[in-house]
């Protein structure tokens, strides 16, 4: 019965929040039927952000490749990342993508939050540049000649199989969308003169200001889009429906709204991006409250440049456009020297939440459109993995992990343990490194990788097996390692103490080299170094496992433990080696390549400590 | 002389393969040259350490670099083979 009542009550809400959706789009249906004016000036807003979701899919399909390359490089200064903004954001005439971008690259720990902040300002200028189109060559020329085409070419390259061609497009179809969603727009208010004259509701004064702007930051709420609501205000003002005060308004207006959509989005998205669309709320916030108390100047300075670009007195469209680029050049000239701070505050006030055991720190499902971040940030989260395997191995060990990883001193690796204990390594597998194990092979199962990223892939799932595997066998080492390390026998005790030793100083260097930002020596001279040490610790390839048994030092079941357990050792050493191999440098594919034609395999290693010549070993180890 | 260059400067311009070959032949240069130091300073520190044990333990760090240097001159010559070829 109670049941009954929640699915009634349950049932009933999920019909209540569908109740505005649907009034809109009665009134909607009323009002075209109504005026079919209206439906012109609708259909070309609905058609232009189409043209824009068209164009953001288009340049989704380069962001594996180019844009995240380009952003690598270009964030290394301050004035690049507002280039790259400025450009990228020009070029999509999306800022969403930039920032979506952004925020990937800024999970992934690509780049600091002063970069990211850095790129979201330059993304706020470049969004000034599709009103300098519109105005510039919307207006002047009839943009839907060109429409077609673009539309017919990009639906054609839309069907084509290769992802670049379907990209490309797409982006064609996008500006062609765009086009046609202004022709519309444009002919619907040229239309709307023979009914209703608009410029009677204008208000003059503080009055209209503070209401336009308020109307300017509902329609970009409604909209989703800065982008939209500023070409209509340019068209509207180009068919002198809007009163030009009022439309400097409605400008500053959609770059607050444009903020309550991005907060919107970093509802969902993780600590880098609600910090990042803080950034952008305070500086859109405060570069319209400077463009709103200077209005008058904003006004007089338009009037001054537009002098000396030569733009007539009564064009209105280009002035508002560069009314809107003079106060978000403004926004950034005043903001750019607080960034600093900015970020102080930002990570002052926003705090992470404790990291959950289970939940992942760098992957998260906005990546998934970007295979190259979402790579390293894998690469990152499996390092994460390492660390959790490293603690349980140790405490396996009987080390404390935060001893061990201050790169544990020899007396302290050497030293046999005060009381030997077993540790729940099942549990601890279970509750700290299962769930974050499963969540990795999840989220690379899901990425969209083909070619080299590919191989990258199949490298850091293999890896992250790897340190699975090592647990397990960690798990199967502890049951004898307890029990012989106290063990009566000196000559048995001493051997697991070894097995222990090298296990505890592997992964003390293995820790330490994951830490080292700067490291001293090459990754592969290392693990080369490590390896030998394994090779030469092994009990049954160093025939210490055989004088053991010939001097009847330990007893035969005694010796199958210890080969066992040597074997458990040498597997997690390997394993450990080539998760390190896999994940400890950023992927590049040169590097990949170099490294696998470097490695010493295990006979190699071997001849190499015996002083022999490799091609002999090999031919002794060949059977037969 | 000048001209061979132009020439190489041109085909690294087209080829990526190439282009590559060059980018990999590099970093194994630099990887080589870490090798290098690494071995003559495990040398400088063997010819100083009176202890037997970490005499020991210094020679087998030492063979493995010297595998590991040649392992990479190897490929290094296989890369300048590969572009006269």
């Amino acid at each position: 019965m109670i049941s009954d009542t929640c699915l009634l009550t349950e049932n009933r809400c999920r019909m209540l929040r569908h109740v505005p959706l649907i009034a809109a789009l009665g009134l909607l249906a009323y009002a075209f039927r109504a005026n079919p004016v209206l439906t012109e000036i609708a259909s070309g807003i609905a058609i232009f952000l189409f043209g824009m979701l068209s164009l953001e899919q288009g340049f989704k399909a380069f962001t594996g490749g180019a844009l995240e390359r380009l952003l690598r490089r270009s964030t290394e200064k301050l004035w690049r990342s507002l280039a790259f903004g400025a450009v990228a954001t020009t070029l999509t005439q999306s800022s969403s993508l930039v920032s979506v971008i952004t925020i990937s690259f800024l999970s992934a720990g690509l780049m600091s939050l002063g970069q990211g902040i850095g790129v979201i300002f330059g993304a706020n200028l470049g969004t000034t540049s599709g009103a300098w189109l519109v105005a510039g060559l919307g207006l002047q020329v009839d943009i839907s000649a060109y429409a077609m085409p673009l539309l017919t070419f990009g639906v054609i390259l839309v069907f084509h199989r290769s992802r670049p061609a379907k990209g490309l497009g797409y982006i064609l179809a996008g500006v062609g969308f765009l086009f046609l969603g202004i022709h519309f727009m444009k002919e619907g208010f040229t239309h709307f003169q023979d009914g209703i004259d608009l410029i009677q509701f204008s208000v003059p004064g503080l009055a209209g200001l503070l209401l336009y702007t308020l109307l300017g930051m509902v329609a970009t709420v409604i909209m989703q889009s800065s982008h939209a609501t500023l070409v209509l205000t340019i068209t509207a003002l180009a068919a002198g429906h809007v009163d030009y005060d009022n439309a400097l308004a409605l400008s500053i207006g959609a770059n607050v709204g444009t903020t309550v959509t991005a907060l919107i989005g970093a509802v969902g998205a993780n600590i880098d991006g609600r910090r990042l669309a803080g950034a952008h709320l305070i500086f859109n916030v405060t570069t319209a409250l400077i463009a709103l108390v200077f209005i008058q100047g904003f006004v007089l300075l338009v009037e001054l440049v537009s002098g000396w670009l030569g733009i007539h007195e009564d064009n209105h469209a280009l002035k508002l456009a560069l009314f809107h680029t003079l106060f978000n050049v403004t926004g950034i000239v005043l903001m750019v020297p607080l960034i600093g701070r900015m970020v102080t505050l930002l990570e002052a006030g926003m705090k992470p939440k404790p990291a959950v055991l289970g939940k992942p720190k760098y992957i998260n499902a906005t990546m998934l459109d970007m295979p190259g971040a979402a790579l390293e940030a894998s690469r990152r989260e499996l390092l994460r993995l390492f660390r959790r395997v490293f603690s349980l191995i140790a405490q396996v060990l009987n080390y404390e992990p935060g001893r061990l990883r201050r790169l544990g001193t020899v007396e302290y690796l050497e030293a046999p343990p005060e009381s030997v204990r077993a540790v729940d390594a099942d549990d601890l597998y279970l509750r700290n490194i299962k769930p974050l194990h499963g969540l990795i092979l999840d989220f690379l199962a899901r990425l969209p990788v083909q070619g080299k990223r590919a191989q990258q892939l199949v490298m850091l799932r293999v890896a992250s097996q790897q340190l699975v595997e090592a647990v397990k066998d960690a798990k199967h080492l502890q049951k004898n390692l307890v029990r012989y390390l106290g063990s009566g026998n000196p000559h048995l005790r001493n051997e697991y103490l070894g097995l222990r030793r090298n296990l505890g100083y592997l992964l003390s260097r293995l820790d330490h080299r994951a830490a080292d930002p700067e490291p001293k020596d090459d990754l592969e001279l290392e693990l080369a170094e490590l390896s030998g040490r394994i090779e030469q610790s092994d009990v049954v390839a160093n025939g210490r496992l055989d004088e053991l048994i010939r001097q009847r030092s330990i007893t035969a079941e005694q010796a199958t433990s210890l080969m066992n357990d040597s074997a458990y050792g040498y597997r997690i050493s390997k394993n450990l080696l080539a998760m390190a191999r896999a994940c400890f440098l950023p992927f590049e594919e040169v590097d990949v390549e170099l490294r696998e034609e470097l490695e010493l395999d295990p006979a190699e290693v071997r001849a190499a400590i015996a002083g022999e010549d490799t091609a002999a070993v090999v031919r002794r180890d060949e059977p037969g | 002389m000048r001209r061979d260059r132009l020439l190489h400067g041109f085909r690294k311009l087209l080829s990526s393969d190439l282009r590559y070959q060059l980018e990999k032949r590099d970093k194994l240069r630099r990887i080589l040259a870490g090798m290098r130091k690494k071995q003559q300073e495990l040398e400088r520190t063997l010819a100083g350490e009176p202890d037997r044990e970490v005499r020991n333990e210094l020679r087998r760090q030492l063979r493995v670099v010297k595998e590991q240097r040649r392992k990479g001159l190897d490929v290094l010559n296989e890369l300048r083979g590969g572009r006269k070829e």
